[in-house]
């Protein structure tokens, strides 16, 4: 979906990686007077991940940039590319349509543009790496490093800061995950070993310790113990 | 002279190794999984990766110390063509052939309804793809969209050779597409392409599926061509010589368990696992026990060297491969015809190191690091004895890697670059 763009006034980043930010600052759009205007780079944000790419797109945005399109991976994006004729690419570097964008970076005989990477591993050293690779790899002539540099900044910002989000809520998930099956493999044991609740814990935790594994984990083995024996099957299935 | 190295003497024992899930990473999921790396002191981590670009930057960057590369990659970042411009070298083939040429239904049944004869008949069958293509030129429909899985893979070369054998101009009379491999059969599903050409399982899965028949094999477009390489930087090399050797020494050990025909099957349904290639064990089953199946309807064909693991020769990094992989990024203007192939093949193909390993094994060697393809439909003994496989191309042509010039000009259909140097 290709969206016109309001042009937006040239603002303040949200996330000012590099520039000094001003302990003032409101919400409200203020341009800085000592900040050339970003002569609106045109950015396409490339990322299966829709959410992921629409707050990117919306950051962004917001900071002045003008973004031109917002597209899945699976898109053929040489023509996407084409349509929108955006200045920098942005994109996962783990994005399994990489690929794809190879026939209009340097190989081939199509015009060269920005390729920017960020991993969205939080590891700087992935992320550091991801970069030097990306923006070298693909570095158009007639587009400075430094103007591509804020842009690089926003971005992985808002991919630690997603990930982040990400981690904590799969974390959340798993704990809660983890806790209802502690609490059957608890069951089973109290019924099958008759043993008090303290002690069918504690026997699970032995069992962790002893197999070097997860609570959780030797709790799914307890269970699906459990369900082998009370349903047994014959032998020639 | 290189020597090969007891663990105690290696730079390094823990390494990172990518690949991308395709049946010929056999090599490196068997020796993780039977243990041929830990024989050679080595703790190899697997990392499956989601693109060849990735696999690229990753090596190039040193998150990788090691992978599973198409072997134009190596030659081109060296050349600088890729946009990474890091050199970096292969001592070790990973296995020969494994490809094939996928049509969707609808397509399929167009080139047979147009020309039944040609369809059918395997290399040929570009033919009858050239009739579709002029029946819709003639009706004004806009052109058919074939993939191939990168800008410098043997795929996309042999996709444009099969196609130009038959007349169509690869870059004005379809449109071509990178596509990465697990995406192929969904692709080709959506109605997003019409065709594609791809390693296995991801023929043998549109088979499976009724998604598309497969029109003709890489090894009946060229007998037992190169196709994967072990790829690492040239500083790493620098840096690890031992650890290299040893790393190339535990992956011929483990092409060599592989290509015993009662392991295959073993290897297949390692292969299946999610964690490698992630696919269906009768489908990777297909390929690796030498059997395939063009239709859905058809009954399975041996096809006996469907992947070649170690056989023929097929770890020997030869230098002619790297002169034909670079006659053909000429052909398609990739590279300048003036490029110095002898030169790069030299530097990126390093049968030395091979040697090395392979000695330390007792595995036999080629005398020569060079050898002209196109001569033998049979399997032949090379000077030292040593078995090849043939080596014959669909269109009978001769490659003597001594002239690599002439053979680029031996074909009509060819976008060199225009340069304005003269040569």
């Amino acid at each position: 979906m290709h969206h016109p763009h309001p042009r937006h006034q040239v603002c303040t980043p949200v996330f000012p990686a590099r520039s000094v930010r001003d302990p003032r600052a409101t919400t409200a759009p203020r341009c800085p007077p000592e900040r050339p205007a970003l002569a609106l780079l045109k950015i396409m944000v490339v990322d299966d991940h829709a959410q992921r790419a629409q707050t990117l797109a919306r950051v962004l945005t917001e900071s002045g940039y003008e973004v031109v399109a917002q597209v899945p991976a699976s898109d053929y994006l040489p023509t996407r590319i084409n349509e929108c004729k955006p200045d920098v690419i942005l994109i996962d570097v783990d994005a399994p349509g990489r690929d794809t964008l190879e026939q209009v970076s340097a190989i081939h005989r199509e015009t060269p543009r920005p390729i920017v990477m960020f991993s969205s591993k939080d590891d700087r050293e992935t992320i550091t790496a991801a970069i030097a690779a990306g923006v070298s790899a693909y570095m158009a002539h007639g587009l400075s490093i430094s103007k591509v540099q804020p842009v690089i900044d926003m971005a992985i910002a808002h991919f630690q800061r997603f990930q982040q989000l990400q981690d904590e809520l799969a974390k959340a998930q798993t704990t809660l995950a983890d806790r209802k099956i502690i609490d059957r493999a608890k069951g089973v044991l109290m019924s099958q070993r008759k043993l008090t609740e303290p002690q069918a814990y504690r026997t699970l935790q032995k069992l962790a310790m002893d197999r070097k594994r997860r609570i959780a984990d030797v709790a799914r083995d307890v269970i699906e113990m459990a369900d082998l024996l009370s349903h047994p099957t014959e032998s020639t299935k | 002279m290189i020597m090969s190295a007891g663990p105690a003497q290696l730079e390094t024992r823990q390494l990172n190794v990518g690949f991308i899930p395709l049946t010929d990473c056999a090599a490196l999921v068997a020796a993780q999984e039977l243990g041929f790396f830990e024989r050679q002191g080595l703790e190899v981590k697997l990392f499956r990766e989601p693109s060849w670009s990735s696999i690229r930057d990753k090596v190039s960057v040193g998150l990788l110390d090691a992978a599973h590369m198409l072997a134009g990659m190596p030659i081109a970042a060296t050349l600088g063509i890729d946009g990474i411009a890091q050199p970096m070298i292969t001592a070790m083939s990973l296995g020969l052939n494994g490809n094939a040429i996928t049509v969707s239904n609808a397509l399929y049944d167009r080139m047979l309804d147009i020309a039944p004869r040609q369809a059918t008949d395997r290399t040929a069958s570009a033919l009858a793809l050239r009739r579709v293509i002029e029946a819709d030129r003639r009706a004004g429909r806009k052109p058919l969209t074939f993939a191939t899985v990168f800008p410098v893979s043997g795929h996309n070369y042999q996709l444009r050779y099969w196609m130009a054998s038959a007349g169509i101009d690869p870059d004005r009379d379809v449109r071509l597409v990178i596509v990465p491999p697990p995406q192929m059969c969904d692709r080709l599903a959506a109605g997003l392409i019409d065709g594609y050409c791809v390693g296995e399982p991801w023929n043998e899965m549109a088979v499976h599926h009724r998604l598309g028949h497969v029109l003709v094999t890489g090894y009946e477009l060229w007998n037992n061509s190169p196709e994967k390489v072990l790829g690492v930087t040239a500083d790493w090399a620098q840096r690890h010589p031992r650890t290299h050797i040893a790393l190339v020494t535990a992956l011929i050990e483990a092409a060599r368990w592989i290509d015993e025909p009662e392991h295959r099957r073993e290897v297949a349904l390692m292969l299946a696992k999610p964690e490698y290639v992630g696919a269906p064990g009768e489908v990777v089953s297909m390929s690796m026990t030498g059997t395939f199946k063009y239709h859905a309807d058809a009954p399975a064909l041996p096809v006996p060297d469907f992947n070649v693991f170690f056989r023929y020769g097929a770890t020997f990094p030869w230098r002619s491969h790297a002169v034909w992989f670079m006659t053909q990024m000429a052909r398609w203007g990739q590279i300048p015809r003036a490029t110095p192939f002898d030169e790069i093949a030299r530097a990126v193909y390093r049968p030395d190191i091979y040697r090395a390993a392979a000695g330390s094994l007792g595995v036999a060697c080629p005398g020569r690091d060079s050898k002209p393809e196109g001569d033998h439909d049979q399997p032949y003994a090379d000077a030292e004895g040593l078995a090849l496989g043939p080596d014959r191309f669909m269109d009978r042509r001769r490659f003597d890697p001594a002239h690599p010039l002439a053979y680029l000009d031996s074909f009509d259909i060819r976008h060199e670059l225009q340069t304005s140097e003269s040569l």
